[in-house]
């Protein structure tokens, strides 16, 4: 290979791996996650809260159990968030939030991702930074 | 810990379900690489599988390991020619690989779509024990794009054989093998260091810009780059099998398939296994209801090809001021090459000249796959003299 190629080559291959280097540094540097994205996407917080809220429900809601998974005020993500459930509950059986719709077979628990559910079937069981585990109690 | 070692051991033996490679003079990736294509062919066509009935290949694979290790023990040429080589210059490489391994294993490049659908997907199929359409077809589940291949969630499905529960750090891990295992296969074929650092340089650092950990981009980088270096080795059975994966991984990987074909295979014997494998996944994917489930908004629309046009040769840039387009311009030669890239960027111009396309959410990982064209012609000019 010719010297200009060997330059050329070694010149960008530096600049990239600096770049990455500052890449990595402006993500949060080297960590110990408690999710697969807390530092990742536009908002690393509020996804990081909300797994780690889908992690207590699939940990202590009982197996089998229909659960919804809904951001009270989002329902535009209704199916995101639908799987979402899928993958981060793997022991329950996740319903969509339409469920909650009246006439709607209603789900033995609901998570509420970043606001409180406003159902009065439905009482809190656990709330955590990221929304609230409910119950269905009518 | 324990699904950990189990999604370790589960990634261990795809190499040895891909043993079968080694009538081809294969290396490691090519192993890793047809072990992947093998048992997601056996996932689709076994309709609802068994821990025993998968495990029968990468089982033999692993037998035939130990009876040809015994044969070679005769001959050490590889191991020899090992420890000949001198690792200096490798260190760039390896130093790139590892800033990639820290940013994907610290969660700072993990893609929102591995949550949403790739590592949803490859849980459900393994808890079904199947690629499960009655699961993808739902009009619930629209979101999670039932019509995409299927070779990454059946990755996944593989890993978790026997549980209920996906390792998703180790799912998100793999993209690091991925990258690993493909700047293995440059580091091979051009026999050079320079060449394999420029590329492990560039590639992590645009995946952890693209966030592409826990998706398919990592795998289809690694079926391209080994379907274009064994196409320079004129070794038509492992860039048929590399261009198999490509298909199996994304749809993009089919475009990619077609051109690479109709511009610098040209030989039936790479042609035709992976347009059968295309075929196949189509008249599946037909058949099972998923082709239809895909979402109307997205219809194509001729006054939106040239913003479109306008759009990517913005994101083009990547945010690094064109830096990789320019470097490897100043070391490109092969037309074939550069028509290929152009060939797919102009596929790309088409697919998002539409009014939802959302170019900024997704082009800059799909650019991936003509800058890697590109990067070839590079290549082939070193080789060429």
């Amino acid at each position: 290979m010719s010297r200009q190629r060997q330059i050329i080559l070694w010149t960008f291959t530096l600049a990239f791996l600096a770049l990455s280097v500052r890449e990595m540094v402006l993500r949060g540097g080297v960590s110990r996650p408690r999710t697969v994205i807390s530092h990742s996407g536009m908002a690393p917080e509020r996804a990081e809260a909300s797994l780690l809220l889908l992690r207590r429900a699939a940990r202590t809601l009982p197996p089998l159990s229909r659960v919804a998974v809904v951001k009270p005020r989002g329902r535009w993500d209704d199916a995101g968030m639908l799987a979402v459930a899928h993958g981060q509950l793997p022991r329950q059986h996740a319903v969509p939030a339409s469920a909650l719709d009246p006439g709607g077979n209603a789900p033995d628990f609901v998570v509420a991702i970043d606001a409180p559910l406003e159902d009065p079937r439905y009482e809190r069981i656990y709330e955590a930074a990221g929304g609230g585990i409910w119950e269905r109690v009518r | 810990m324990m699904i950990g070692a189990r999604f370790l051991i589960m990634t261990l033996l795809v190499f040895a379900a891909g043993f079968w490679a080694r009538v081809f003079r294969a290396s490691s990736a090519v192993y890793f690489a047809a072990g992947l294509v093998t048992l997601a062919v056996e996932m689709i066509v076994f309709g609802r599988w068994t821990g025993w009935g998968l495990m029968i290949l990468p089982v033999a694979g692993l037998l035939g390991c130990w009876v040809a290790e015994r044969r070679k023990r005769t001959s050490n040429s590889a191991t020899q020619q090992l420890s000949n080589h001198h690792w200096l210059p490798l260190i760039p490489a390896l130093l790139a690989l590892l800033i990639f391994a820290l940013t994907v294993m610290s969660a700072a490049a993990t893609s929102g779509d591995f949550v949403f659908f790739w590592g949803t997907k490859g849980q459900r199929f393994a808890q079904e024990r199947m690629l499960d359409v009655g699961f993808l077809r739902n009009p619930d589940h629209v979101v999670m794009h039932p019509e995409y291949p299927p070779l990454v969630p059946l990755y996944y499905a593989w890993t978790m054989l026997g549980a209920a529960e996906l390792d998703w750090f180790g799912a998100m891990a793999s993209a690091i093998l991925f990258l690993a295992l493909a700047t293995l296969a440059i580091r091979n074929f051009t026999e050079s260091d320079a060449f394999a650092a420029f590329f492990a340089s560039l590639f992590a650092l645009l995946c952890i810009r693209n966030n592409v950990a826990g998706n398919a981009e990592p795998a289809l980088l690694f079926f391209e780059v080994l379907a274009l270096c064994a196409l320079f080795a004129k070794n038509d059975a492992i860039a048929a099998i590399a261009l198999c994966g490509a298909v199996l991984t994304k749809i993009e990987g089919a475009v990619f398939a077609v051109i690479v074909i109709a511009l610098l295979g040209r030989r039936w014997r790479v042609a035709l296994p992976p347009l059968a494998v295309l075929g196949g996944w189509l008249l599946f994917a037909k058949f099972n209801g998923l082709l239809a489930s895909s979402d109307p908004r997205y219809a194509f629309s001729f006054g939106q090809l040239l913003p479109s046009v306008r759009q990517l040769a913005g994101e083009m840039s990547f945010g690094l001021w064109y830096a990789p387009w320019i470097a490897i311009a100043l070391l490109a030669r092969s037309w074939k090459h550069i028509a290929a890239a152009l060939a797919f960027l102009a596929f790309m111009a088409v697919i998002y000249a539409r009014p939802e396309a959302h170019m900024e959410w997704s082009a800059q990982r799909v650019l991936m796959t003509p800058l890697v064209l590109f990067f070839f012609s590079a290549i082939t000019r070193d080789r060429n003299g």
